[in-house]
This record gives structure tokens, C-alpha cells and sequence, in this order.
């Protein structure tokens, strides 16, 4: 049992980190339909950042607020000059014009801080307790516990704000927002920004609870991400949180099931099941695609 | 159309030409035979995924050939090295193999490195005869063939998983063991070497967990699983990031007291950078002693240190060896390139990598790992040799 939950934990920890990047891709898809393929670029790039300024000494809660920072306004560029000119031209044009900024960002980085992995600095202490006889671990906790709060945030931000609502109007219907006189100009680089944020913030849980940083964990946080928005329902925010969480469980359990060689493997065919009985995912609405 | 202005050059020209290079070539040739330079190619991962190994066996050629030639070369011989790209796949390793064979000039190969390039290669150097000093291809069915024109510098696989064992077993003793390990070739058969190995010494294994390579960075399902089985002893067959990553992952899961041995994949700094503090007192088995308190060693270190500014692998060391083993047996034993490995399987040698012998099938035998620890966040020699008791059944 104690070992269960402690598998519980780790499934946890890893999927609130999911989850966090997940919902950058989510808000950004639901109001362009399009998938962000920068956006993995744009938190390798926060957390390597963040990297920097804690190297340098800038104070923890600054160095990762900046970091964060960071990202959202990478997102917003990356909206500015990637998709709002071709934001109405064929699907294909954004989706190559954002792999070329994420490829753009991706180099820079490596320019930069080179193609090695680099250790990150424990911002949570891996400290542990017992709880009934069992080792707790600490970190894992924390990480879910910021993951929480930090969607609870933005939830609020999107249910009970006019700039929530605003967004929820773009989401429907860009076209018509647009007419009813919503600035489409500002909502759409504040969902790229939001997302931005939240993608930093959990690019950092990632490199602090697996205690490495390196060039390709962009591509591999977008697979895990995308897969677990495919999960809770494409488009839906609380829906992709929900995914990424599942996701994180599932791989902890396929290695107390099925073993670790299996771990990636495992994860995908559950995803694949949960999309043959519900298509638009655990949460996704039956939508029709707009062209 | 510009392109053609060889239409402008008379067509006995182009005769004269070819014949001119075949004479010079035919000269060449002959001149290798008795006084002229001494030819050795160098068959290595240049590009490709691999290519740290080939410039490693780059470096240590260059050294190795730069301190020959200072001596008077071999046997008056000045030594050249030509060095070729095998990409580390077996696919460009045979067509690599078919250039070097057909080429005719060269005393014997030096690699490849990666084992699946040099047993594609193999088939193609022993139907031309020509003689093979492998450095660093450990797939324990390379000198299983009954090809009779190689030797290798590395301990093979299966012994090196015996011996991993052996150390945790005879000289840590512990008898519950888990392995970590990356599920590859080399991961797999490491783990399947092992497992046999710790049977045969009487212990147990008491928990083992896999990852993918280059996907996997979250161990820490992995490592929930491996502290429940309550293991003396982790043995960590990964390389130096996974490896690094598992142990920095792994510190606060009560991991305390529970010792590490691992291969040389992991002796690099990134091991001990990663780890965060966590690879204190880990042991690494590696196949040579960079560290060893022995001139030839240090004179090597400091020799590539102060040519590259970097550490060198085993691969750097193995070639560097070769090449002066080379030199051993065709000066001092009377050898030629011909009966270079004959010659070389006949005695003993001692290089900056170590003392080798080799058996009838060219396995280097008689050599045990060196056994390195992490000490206050540096790698230290700790002149330990590897307790083989109990391995005869094996071999």
C-alpha cells in the first residue's frame, strides 16, 4: 500500500509538470486551432534562463518570476511575428512559420548554453519525512502543490475576469468577437502569454524534479504535453490539466505493472484507448473544424 | 555549355596522364615494401552520433605517431596514418573495410570502434588477410568467430559484466543487488551477463528496471521500484547523464548506504555534476586507469592534455597503444605485417593503458578493470584490482 502511494506521488509530481505545459498548448489551440510548435522552444529557452540568473546569484523567487516572465513574452513575440500575419492564411503557412521561430529559439539556446545536459539548481530541497512509517519525499509535493495553485490562478483569471470572458469570445468565434468589438490584438498575445508563463513555470518544476536542463527537452515536454491536452479533450483547459496528471500516473503504474521497458509504450496505448471510447478526449466537446 | 572545356584537352594527354599515375602508383607501392613510410589505417566514427569516439582515436593516433616518429618510427619506417570514416554504422563500415583492403598499402587496421561496425567489416579483413588491432568493440562475439587476424585491447562484455558483478559480490560484499539499466544492445546484454554472473556467485538480484535512452528522464518510478527490494548494492548500467540523473533523482528516497558500481560509461564529469553531491563514493570499473600513479599514464595524461585540452577516453588510449605495440612486435620480436598478431598474441605488453596479453582467440586475458571512486566530487584511483574468485565456472 505505502508503496502504491508512493508511486501515487511520483505520478503525480511528473504529471502536474505535464499538465502545467500541457495547458500553454490547450489555450493556444482552442482559440486558433492551431498547435503551438514553438512553444517547447519557448520554455527550454525560460528554463535555461532561469539557469543563468540562479547561476549569476539573482535571488530564487526572482530569478524563476523572470524566467516566467520570460516566457510570456517569448510567447508573445513568437505570436507576432510567426502566426498574426498568417493568421488567416492556410493552416499549413503557421504551423511551418512557428516551427521556423522554434527552431530559431532552439538554436539560439544552444548557441548560448551548448548541447550538453546541465545540472539545475535544487530550488525545492529534496528533503523527505515519515509519514506512518513511510519515507515521504518532499519535493514531489511541492511540486504538485505549485502546479495547483498556479492553474487555480489562471483559472480564475479566465472564469471571472472580462479579460476571461473576452478570451471566451475569441474561442468561439474570432470573426465575430472581432466585429463585436473585442481587440482580437490583445487577447491573442495574452493566451500566447499565459501560456508562456504557465509552459516556463512548469519547464522549471521539469528541470528541478528531474535536476537536468538540455536543448532537447522542448521536443519531449511538447510530445508528453501534447500527448496529455490529446488525453483530457483538445481545446479544453481544465481538460488538458486533468490529461497531464493521468498521463504522469499511467507511466508511474506501467512500471509497477508491466516494468519499465514498457513505460512510454504503456502510456501511449492507454492515451490511444481513452481516444477510441471518448474521440474528443475525457473533456473535448464534439467540435467541427474551422478552415 | 562551359562545363566541357576537357573537350579542349587532346586525348593523349588523358592516356599520358593515366599512365604517369600509374607508374607513380606502382612505385609507391613498391617503395612501402622495404624503406619507404609504414602505412596504418585508422578505421573510426568521424561523424555521426559517435564521432567523440573517433576523434578520441584521432588524438591518441597522432600522439602515439608524433612520439614514434620522434624515435625513428618503426623500425626506421617513418609511421603514417590514414584515417577513415566508418559513421559508426556497419553499412559504411564494410564499404570502409573494401577501400582499405583494396588499396593494398596498409600494414594492419586499427579498429573499428563501435562493435556492430567492426563485425561487419571483419568478414571483408579475413578474406584479405590483413591484420585487425581492435581498441574498444566489447560485443563478446567479435573473437567467437574463429577469425584468426584480430586482437582487442577492451575486456569483452560478458567478462566485463562478470567482473562488475564480481566487484559488487566478492569485493564490496554484498549478495542483493539491483540493476538500473538502459535498454539498448549494450544495456541489455550487460543485464543479461550480469544476471547469470550474480547466480553464479551465490547472490541475488533483487529488483531491475529499464529506460529509453535519450526519451526517459523522470527515474523516479523507477527508482521507488528498485528501493522496495531493498538492495545492498545498485549497479548502474547506464551512461554518464542517465546515470548522473538516477543518483541526483534518487537522494531523497533513502538511497543512503546503498552502494554504486558502474562501467566507465559513467566516468566523465557530467557524472559527478549531474549527481548534485549524490555519486559520493560511487565506484566506476573502468577498462583503463586514467588516474593510476604509473609514469607511462601520467606522461600520456599530461601529453593529451597538453595537446587537446581535454580527458581522453579509452578509445584515445587503446589506439595510442596499438600503435606502439605495433611497434613492440615488428622491432623487437621480428614481427611483420603479416604475423603481427601472431606475434602480438605470443607476448606481453605494457602500455600507457596498462599491461595486456592476449589469448589464442585475441581476448586480452589476465586483465581485471581499475576500479575508480568518487571521492570529495572528484574521480580518484584507488589501486583496487577486481576479486575474480568464482568466475572460473563462467569462462
Amino acid at each position: 500500500m505505502a508503496y502504491v502511494i508512493e508511486q501515487l506521488i511520483n505520478g503525480l509530481a511528473v504529471g502536474s509538470v505535464y499538465a502545467l505545459i500541457a495547458v500553454g498548448y490547450s489555450m493556444v489551440y482552442s482559440i486558433l486551432y492551431l498547435i503551438n510548435f514553438a512553444h517547447g522552444d519557448v520554455i527550454t529557452f525560460g528554463a535555461f534562463t532561469a539557469l543563468t540568473m540562479l547561476v549569476i546569484g539573482v535571488p530564487i523567487p526572482v530569478a524563476l518570476f523572470l524566467a516566467c516572465v520570460l516566457g510570456a513574452a517569448l510567447g508573445m513575440t513568437v505570436e507576432r511575428i510567426a502566426y498574426r500575419p498568417v493568421r488567416y492564411a492556410n493552416r499549413i503557412v503557421p504551423m511551418i512559420s512557428a516551427l521556423g521561430a522554434g527552431l530559431v529559439i532552439a538554436s539560439t539556446a544552444q548557441a548560448i548554453w551548448g548541447p550538453e545536459v546541465h545540472a539545475f539548481p535544487q530550488v525545492i530541497p529534496r528533503w523527505s519525512f515519515e509519514l506512518f512509517g513511510q519515507l515521504i519525499p518532499f519535493q514531489p509535493l511541492i511540486i504538485i502543490a505549485i502546479a495547483v495553485v498556479l492553474v487555480a490562478i489562471a483559472t480564475v483569471l479566465l472564469d471571472y475576469t472580462r479579460l476571461g470572458r473576452a478570451t471566451k469570445c475569441v474561442c468561439q468565434d474570432i470573426h465575430a468577437a472581432q466585429l463585436m468589438g473585442i481587440p482580437i490584438n490583445t487577447i491573442v498575445p495574452l493566451v500566447y502569454a499565459i501560456g508562456g508563463f504557465l509552459g516556463v513555470a512548469g519547464a522549471i518544476l521539469y528541470v528541478t524534479y528531474f535536476n537536468a536542463v538540455y536543448i532537447q527537452m522542448g521536443l519531449l515536454a511538447t510530445f508528453k504535453a501534447w500527448s496529455a491536452a490529446m488525453l483530457g479533450g483538445v481545446g479544453n483547459f481544465h481538460g488538458a490539466f486533468v490529461g497531464g496528471l493521468l498521463l504522469g500516473i499511467a507511466e508511474a503504474f506501467s512500471v509497477v505493472v508491466v516494468g519499465s521497458a514498457f513505460k512510454d509504450g504503456v502510456s501511449l496505448v492507454f492515451i490511444v484507448l481513452i481516444l477510441l471510447l471518448k474521440p474528443d478526449g475525457l473533456f473535448g466537446e464534439r467540435t467541427t473544424a474551422r478552415s | 555549355m562551359t562545363g566541357l572545356f576537357n573537350a579542349t584537352m587532346p586525348r593523349r594527354t588523358h592516356i599520358m596522364a593515366l599512365a604517369a599515375g600509374c607508374i607513380l602508383a606502382a612505385t609507391m607501392a613498391y617503395a612501402q615494401d622495404d624503406s619507404g613510410p609504414i602505412y596504418f589505417a585508422v578505421a573510426s566514427p568521424l561523424t555521426g552520433g559517435s564521432a567523440a569516439y573517433g576523434i578520441n582515436a584521432q588524438r591518441g593516433g597522432d600522439l602515439a605517431v608524433e612520439a614514434i616518429n620522434a624515435a625513428g618510427g618503426i623500425g626506421g619506417r617513418e609511421v603514417v596514418l590514414e584515417y577513415f570514416d566508418d559513421m559508426g554504422t556497419p553499412r559504411e563500415s564494410a564499404a570502409v573495410a573494401n577501400r582499405i583492403v583494396r588499396d593494398d598499402k596498409f600494414c594492419a587496421v586499427i579498429g573499428h570502434v563501435n562493435s556492430s561496425s567492426t563485425l561487419a567489416a571483419m568478414p571483408i579483413y579475413n578474406e584479405a588477410g590483413i591484420s585487425v588491432l581492435n581498441g574498444s568493440s566489447s560485443n563478446p562475439s567479435i573473437t567467437e568467430q574463429g577469425w584468426d587476424n584480430i586482437i582487442r585491447m577492451t575486456i569483452r562484455g560478458d567478462r566485463g559484466a562478470q567482473q562488475y558483478s564480481a566487484f559488487a559480490i566478492n569485493n564490496l560484499g554484498h549478495d542483493e543487488l539491483a540493476i538500473f539499466y538502459v535498454n539498448s544492445d549494450f544495456g541489455r546484454a550487460l543485464r543479461d551477463d550480469m544476471v547469470a554472473a550474480v547466480d553464479a556467485l551465490g547472490a541475488k538480484v533483487v529488483g531491475e528496471e529499464t529506460f529509453t535512452p535519450n526519451v526517459d528522464r523522470d527515474f523516479s518510478a523507477q527508482i521507488s521500484s528498485l528501493r522496495r527490494g531493498n538492495p545492498d548494492v545498485i549497479m548502474l548500467n547506464t551512461d554518464y547523464n542517465e546515470g548522473g540523473l538516477f543518483l541526483g533523482q534518487a537522494q531523497d528516497r533513502d538511497f543512503a548506504g546503498i552502494d554504486v558500481v558502474g562501467p566507465d560509461s559513467n566516468l566523465y564529469d557530467q557524472f559527478i555534476e549531474l549527481s548534485q553531491g549524490a555519486a559520493e563514493g560511487a565506484y566506476l570499473l573502468a577498462a583503463f586507469d586514467p588516474f593510476a600513479d604509473r609514469e607511462a599514464v601520467k606522461t600520456f595524461m599530461s601529453d593529451f592534455e597538453e595537446a587537446y585540452d581535454s580527458l581522453p577516453s579509452q578509445v584515445a588510449i587503446f589506439t595510442h597503444d596499438l600503435l606502439w605495440l605495433a611497434k613492440k612486435a615488428i622491432e623487437d620480436e621480428g614481427a611483420t605485417c603479416d604475423t603481427l598478431i601472431d606475434t602480438a598474441k605470443s607476448i606481453n605488453f605494457s602500455g600507457a593503458g596498462g599491461d595486456y596479453a592476449w589469448d589464442e582467440k585475441g581476448d586480452v586475458s589476465g586483465r581485471t578493470f581499475a576500479v575508480i571512486k568518487v571521492v570529495d566530487g572528484q574521480f580518484v584511483s584507488t589501486g583496487q584490482g577486481v576479486d575474480e574468485t568464482g568466475l572460473e565456472a563462467l569462462r
